[in-house]
């Protein structure tokens, strides 16, 4: 399917592969160097230079990380994460993207994680059994 | 910036007309992605006239199946396009339409050249006679804004303008801008 038959020029082929960001990279899943999911690409830290012409030799702006963080709230009643909430994972710790974003970090790295990492250290290990993982 | 700042803005063209919004951002993205791609250079910006959803990657390709999903798709993103960020090829923007926002409105905008938009399909290879008539911004400004807001506004040409000039119309758009 072609969008909608129009007649636009064929835009130009940059070197390197072309992605849709909200297609392609957001809500896949983050996993960290031991293939431990540690959440979810929830938005992406774009370098856009402001109150400048960015016309003829200026680079285009990079995507510098991704962001991740506790964003269930908005998701159900709507609105935007506050980027205090929001973790930044710089794009060099970014290993591969498919169908999940792989990353070179450890899970504990994540400030994220510290609702699950509380729950583990104060309710799963008093749990008998909580503190050995399931085999 | 983050890119939901981007995603969902609606883009205006000269005369302040709402032409479409914002639904996806194009990255190209070099090296290998399965070892340490580097870092993605924003290539474009995919407008919508008629919807803020996403066009779920059918625009990318020919497919066609499921034909009711593809109809229906193909129905809600009808005129939707893709304006390049920045491309070597394209010549010094003709018109600067970033007015100055007035502070009570606090309106941010971006700026684009009034070349014509291009077809959002991903081409199998570079056009060897590629005429450079692209739609690029050239421009984003945080205009007068003192609360830290992002940009709100975009402007640039569209087939809808292109078309209400073709014919004649002046209609207005109903939408205020943010």
């Amino acid at each position: 399917m072609t969008s909608s038959g129009n007649d636009f020029p064929v835009a130009p082929r940059p070197s390197g592969r072309l992605i849709d960001a909200r297609l392609h990279l957001l809500d896949r899943q983050l996993f960290d160097a031991d293939d431990a999911p540690v959440g979810i690409v929830d938005d992406l830290d774009i370098d856009i230079p402001m109150d400048v012409d960015i016309a003829g030799s200026v680079p285009a702006p990079l995507v510098t990380g991704i962001l991740t963080g506790q964003v269930l709230a908005t998701r159900i009643f709507g609105g935007r994460p506050p980027r205090a909430k929001l973790q930044a994972v710089p794009w060099r710790l970014i290993t591969k993207i498919g169908t999940v974003v792989q990353l070179s970090a450890h899970a504990q790295d994540f400030d994220s994680l510290w609702l699950e990492h509380w729950l583990r250290d104060h309710i799963i290990r008093r749990i008998p059994g909580g503190r050995r993982a399931a085999q | 910036m983050q890119l939901s700042e981007l995603l969902e803005l609606p883009l205006r063209d000269a005369a302040g007309q709402q032409v479409g919004t914002v639904v996806d951002v194009r990255l190209a993205i070099g090296g290998d992605l399965d070892d340490r791609p580097d870092e993605p250079a924003l290539f474009g910006l995919i407008i919508s006239p008629h919807t803020q959803s996403s066009y779920l990657g059918y625009e990318r390709s020919d497919a066609r199946r499921p034909t009711l999903l593809a109809a229906l798709l193909r129905w809600r993103h009808r005129g939707t396009f893709l304006t390049l960020w920045h491309a070597s090829r394209v010549s010094a923007p003709s018109r600067s339409y970033c007015g100055r926002a007035s502070s009570a409105t606090r309106r941010c905008c971006a700026t684009m050249t009034n070349a014509p938009p291009v077809n959002t399909k991903i081409p199998a290879e570079f056009p060897a006679k590629h005429t450079g008539l692209e739609s690029t911004v050239v421009g984003i400004s945080r205009c007068g804004s003192t609360m830290g807001e992002a940009c709100r506004t975009l402007r640039s040409n569209s087939p809808q303008r292109r078309r209400r000039k073709r014919h004649g119309a002046s209609r207005r758009h109903s939408r205020a801008p943010l």
